[in-house]
């Protein structure tokens, strides 16, 4: 059970950053936006996860963020990617799709593996 | 009813409550600790407050003002633990491990008091969390201690002062040694309101005994070992602490035999009654306590410190102690000073003895007290006699004190007569002259015999202020006295006309002539014929040399030796040793 645990996350954590850079790819977004997406998607657990990821993506040039005054509160964070961050998350595309076809044709290949 | 904080949570005010406020203090530092200044750990904070917030006042609405526990805890839930917000990064893994690791050392045990589990002031409690045991053992070792001395209540005082009192939740969890993270605080909030809702309808003790239920058996036994170790190292510290204490309390127990309270000490006694006023001699003992007593005590404290590892510096304590220290300083000072002017200035008592004239020509000289043995300390019937020429007696409360001379002189008249002259000091010369007289000196006189005294008595009610007795037996021109065995112990600087040392004049008669004293039947080489005041006897390596200077010569005599030196030369004329 444990283990099946571990895996699944294992499994999330990979694609954690490529999904929250494509989220973010698809237009300004500030952390509670992508938040929202990534529950939909049952991406994430818990939302704690998402600041020092960003934070990472940031600090290595792949995001950039503005401060934008909100209707309720102090003003907030909005991130969009950078050009390196654009060809970053373009090459993740395509490493993705390598990796879909990849695990379709290994696990069609051996139908009594998960 | 609770009481509220107002925070500052990502720009917005928030009211929260006290425990809300501690719980989400806790949170935050834990996700800090996994981070590190250059993971932009600040930023990360900021970022995840900006979202706390954003919940909290969501959840709030309008409705409601204040910031509760539980949501706090929806808070958590949804933002993850510290471990899980930490987890995310797969980069940071190795490090996050690391982090992890040294957050669950950093749950090391911390001796705190127990305000949960408490009899008097928790510190049983508290020390059973720390080494593992029972408290119900370490109650009964106190209760036990209570009765050698008094010393468990003196240390139980002593802890309960040094030990911090365990207030917020994660103090409780050091206290236990569990590592501070959410979870367990969590657990142990709610096993707190478990606790509360069974106190309230009636169930007792049920969260402990589920505690002790869950614990696992192997992990019990490494506890336990763990413990041991900590405590065989804490051990040594301990005896220090052990041996500290039992300083301290001889000390106690000195100051209060100086005072007279207890015990038959001689030398406090001799203090308390000799030396220094009732009052003073109260004030010097707390002088004396707190300047040597709070040192002490300020050891003591450190090292019991060191060996629980407490952290928390007591401002009170250590500024208490600073200030008696002070205060024992000035008081010392003070007495001091007061004793300095008792000393000032010096007078003499000059009082004639009666004595009856012997019926032969010659006196004889002898001790009244003559000492059993030389040794530094003599026990003489009640007198304790110590060294350095001082005799207390501890019964009587008076002091005996050697400071006896006696000197032959010629008597004007044709009668032996004995002057005493008592020197004393006193801040005036009246006082001085009154401590003088107040001395006591013991003397016997059996026909021809005449027993001195080898010290005089000072009364419970004089002072002593550096009484001296000096003697003077005045032998009339014709007549002789005789120096008995041990006389050398008081005899002083007798003149004569062979300049015969006091030591040597012992065992003779010694008659009484115009020139000054002379030995009738003593075998001294006889300078007297050559009445010379240049010469001079000195001792070299033990024996008597005899220099001699003129105006022409200089002469060194020993008897072994002979150098002459004059206008001719050099003259050394050594005889043969055998």
């Amino acid at each position: 059970m444990s283990n099946l645990e571990n895996t699944q996350a294992q499994m999330r954590k990979g694609v954690l950053e490529f999904c929250i850079l494509s989220i973010i790819g698809k237009g300004e977004v500030y952390p509670s936006d992508i938040i929202a997406k990534m529950k939909e998607a049952k991406l994430m657990v818990v939302e704690g996860t998402l600041y020092p990821l960003l934070t990472r993506l940031k600090n290595q040039g792949l995001l950039a963020y503005t401060w934008k005054e909100s209707t309720s509160g102090p003003p907030r964070k909005y991130y969009k990617l950078t050009p390196i961050g654009e060809q970053f998350t373009t090459e993740l595309h395509s490493t993705w799709q390598e990796l879909v076809d990849a695990v379709n044709q290994t696990t069609s290949n051996n139908p009594n593996h998960e | 009813m609770n009481k509220t904080v107002t925070v500052n949570i990502g720009g917005m005010v928030f009211h929260i409550e006290e425990q809300a406020y501690d719980q989400l203090r806790k949170y935050l530092e834990a996700i800090r600790g996994y981070f590190t200044t250059s993971d932009g750990r600040d930023e990360i904070i900021q970022d995840i407050e900006s979202r706390i917030a954003e919940m909290f006042s969501e959840r709030i609405g309008t409705s409601r003002q204040v910031v509760t526990s539980a949501d706090v805890e929806y808070m958590i839930n949804t933002m993850g633990k510290p471990e899980q917000v930490a987890g995310a990064d797969e980069e940071k893994e190795q490090a996050e491990h690391r982090t992890w690791n040294s957050t669950e050392s950093r749950g090391y045990r911390k001796l705190y008091r127990d305000p949960d589990d408490k009899v008097i002031g928790g510190v049983c409690s508290g020390l059973s969390h720390y080494v593992g045991m029972d408290p119900i053992w370490l109650r009964l070792i106190f209760a036990g201690a209570f009765f050698i001395w008094g010393s468990g209540l003196l240390l139980y005082i002593l802890l309960l002062i040094i030990i911090p009192k365990a207030k917020t939740t994660s103090e409780k969890l050091e206290m236990k040694g569990q590592a501070v993270n959410i979870d367990n605080i969590k657990r142990t909030i709610e096993e707190e309101v478990e606790d509360i809702k069974n106190r309230i309808s009636g169930k007792p003790g049920a969260r402990r005994g589920g505690r002790s239920a869950v614990a696992n058996f192997f992990e019990a036994i490494g506890a336990i070992i763990v413990a041991a170790i900590k405590f065989f190292v804490g051990f040594i510290g301990v005896i220090m602490a052990i041996v500290l204490i039992a300083v301290l309390f001889a000390l106690f127990m000195v100051l209060l035999g100086m005072t007279g309270v207890i015990g038959d000490a001689s030398l406090p006694i001799f203090l308390t009654h000799s030396f220094l006023d009732a009052w003073q001699m109260n004030m010097m003992t707390l002088a004396l306590a707190l300047v040597v007593g709070i040192p002490a005590l300020v050891l003591l404290y450190r090292i019991v410190r060191s060996i629980f590892k407490i952290t928390s510096e007591s401002k009170i304590f250590n500024y208490t102690c600073g200030v008696l220290w002070g205060l024992g300083i000035i008081i010392a000072t003070f007495i001091g000073f007061q004793i300095a002017r008792e000393f000032r200035v010096s007078d003499t008592n000059r009082v004639t003895i009666p004595i009856a004239q012997p019926t032969s020509d010659t006196i004889h000289l002898a001790m009244l007290n003559p000492y059993d043995d030389k040794d530094d300390v003599y026990y003489n019937g009640d007198w304790k006699i110590m060294s350095d020429g001082w005799s207390i007696n501890s019964s009587e409360d008076t002091a005996r004190i050697e400071e006896v001379e006696l000197d032959v002189q010629r008597a004007d008249g044709d009668k032996y007569e004995l002057v005493r002259i008592t020197t004393s000091r006193g801040p005036n010369r009246k006082e001085a002259e009154l401590n003088a007289r107040g001395v006591i000196y013991e003397l016997q006189q059996m026909d021809n015999v005449l027993k001195f005294s080898r010290d005089y008595i000072l009364p419970k009610d004089v002072h002593f202020r550096a009484q001296k007795i000096r003697l003077i037996l005045k032998v009339p021109v014709g007549k002789s006295v005789f120096l008995g065995e041990n006389t050398e112990d008081i005899i002083y600087d007798i003149k004569n006309t062979t300049n015969t040392w006091d030591n040597d004049m012992v065992g003779h008669t010694w008659t009484m002539t115009n020139r000054g004293l002379e030995c009738a039947n003593c075998n001294f080489e006889t300078n007297s014929s050559k009445s010379n005041d240049d010469e001079v006897k000195v001792r070299v390596n033990g024996e008597d040399v005899n220099i001699k200077v003129n105006s022409d010569t200089i002469n060194w005599d020993n008897k072994d030796v002979k150098i002459k030196i004059d206008g001719e030369g050099i003259i050394i004329d050594a005889k043969d040793k055998k």
